[in-house]
């Protein structure tokens, strides 16, 4: 399956999945593991870097599912944005508390991150949502996209990113603000 | 934009630290048109996911899913004991609320120091943020043994009318104690008796439960826990 762009039969499957859950449903836990794991464990992998943390975070993060699904309401969010969201959030979490520990490895390790595969941007193509987003983040300036790739996929913050650009806090806040201006202003058009 | 509005497409983006981390937590968790917002850019930013790949975790992992969530039923009401455990193994959102402690520690500091009358106390100055299970930080507390008490700096936290929010001490392998009710009126310092102070140490955890008003009428917690954290040292 493909994220955010699942077809309708599909999303009202995870919706219908998450809602057994919430009323404690085990098989239905299984379900929505086989038809998103894949997902799930593609966002661990990418933003921490680490097969043996990603598989630790990808354990929490079912588990959160488990006991969270009772907030989960489809009429306010894609059940499949919802997964991906915790499964990034717990993702950068456990990236910030590992750079505590151990700051010269993974800051480097995020450091490089945002490189595009070219698979991926086959895949972008076909999707309208995400050929919109793609193309309204090519119409900002390029340090100001790569901010906010770098944050969206590394899980940078703004002095992680300020130090890497050389350029005070306060400047690096102002792209990134206009920046999401500018993207919000165009997802709207 | 608002500067509210820039605060929840920073968050969703993940780009925040330290107090900006520590309000819009909080906000998130206690403002519905906040979360909303917030919710909303999750949603654009949504398709960038499509970049990330997929790939096929180990079959041990669903294994292991299903060994952590064995006899506990799914959905929101968790009962405390249960998930004392559970908590315990969360790693508190540890810059982001330094921070706040510091100015915590920063509000006990101005203080002059009472005259030493007797050697300080056994023990060391622990920290803890307690947040709720989707980890909005719902409370900082900062134990201080020489003076045995406790700074306790609420975040989002008003309780329903007729409700009260108490704070409980949970030692490591022990029953939960009370430490006295918590309000949102700002920072605020809780004496602790000296029987209670040897529990304030690394693996005991804080947790706060919705109980009724004027807090549990036994010695146990008898509402849902909103939320908790373990202690660590600073």
């Amino acid at each position: 399956m493909n994220g955010l762009s699942t077809p309708s039969s599909q999303r009202t499957a995870l919706n219908d999945a998450l809602k057994r859950v919430g009323a404690g449903e085990k098989e239905a836990l299984e379900s929505i593991y086989v038809a998103t794991s894949a997902k799930l464990f593609g966002i661990c992998l990418r933003i921490l870097r680490d097969r043996q943390e990603a598989e630790d975070v990808l354990q929490e993060v079912y588990v959160s599912v488990w006991r969270r699904a009772g907030s989960f309401d489809p009429a306010r969010a894609s059940p499949i944005t919802w997964l991906a969201t915790l499964a990034r959030n717990r993702s950068i979490d456990r990236l910030r508390s590992l750079k505590r520990t151990a700051p010269s490895n993974s800051v480097e390790a995020a450091a490089t991150v945002a490189d595009e595969r070219p698979d991926a941007l086959a895949e972008l193509e076909s999707r309208e949502a995400a050929r919109r987003l793609a193309g309204c983040i090519g119409e900002l300036e390029d340090k100001t996209a790569a901010a906010i790739r770098s944050a969206f996929f590394g899980g940078l913050t703004y002095s992680d990113l300020a130090g890497r650009a050389g350029v005070p806090l306060g400047t690096m806040k102002s792209w990134v603000r206009r920046g999401l201006m500018k993207l919000k202003d165009c997802l709207q058009r | 934009m608002t500067d509210r509005q820039y605060l929840a497409a920073e968050y969703a983006l993940g780009i925040l630290e330290g107090e900006a981390l520590v309000e819009a937590r909080g906000m998130a968790a206690s403002d519905a048109g906040f979360a909303r917002e917030v919710e909303a850019w999750e949603e654009r930013l949504a398709p960038l996911f499509d970049e990330m790949g997929e790939e096929a975790p180990p079959s041990a992992i669903w294994e292991r899913v299903k060994a952590g969530i064995d006899g506990e039923r799914g959905g929101e009401v968790v009962e405390l004991k249960r998930r004392v455990g559970w908590w315990k193994g969360m790693t508190a959102a540890a810059s982001a609320i330094a921070a706040s402690l510091a100015l915590v520690v920063a509000f006990d500091a101005v203080r002059p120091p009472p005259p030493a009358v007797e050697a300080p106390q056994g023990g060391e100055m622990m920290v803890a943020s307690l947040m709720s299970e989707d980890k909005a930080i719902i409370a900082s507390a900062a134990w201080m043994p020489a003076k045995k008490s406790l700074m306790v700096m609420p975040g989002a936290m008003l309780p329903e009318p007729g409700r009260s929010h108490e704070l409980w001490i949970i030692p490591a392998h022990g029953k939960p104690h009370s430490l006295g009710l918590v309000s949102g009126d700002g920072p605020h310092r809780m004496p602790v008796d000296d029987a209670m102070a040897p529990m304030f140490a690394e693996a005991a955890t804080l947790a706060v439960t919705v109980e009724p008003e004027g807090g549990s009428t036994g010695p146990e917690p008898t509402g849902p826990m909103i939320a908790s954290g373990p202690l660590a040292k600073v």
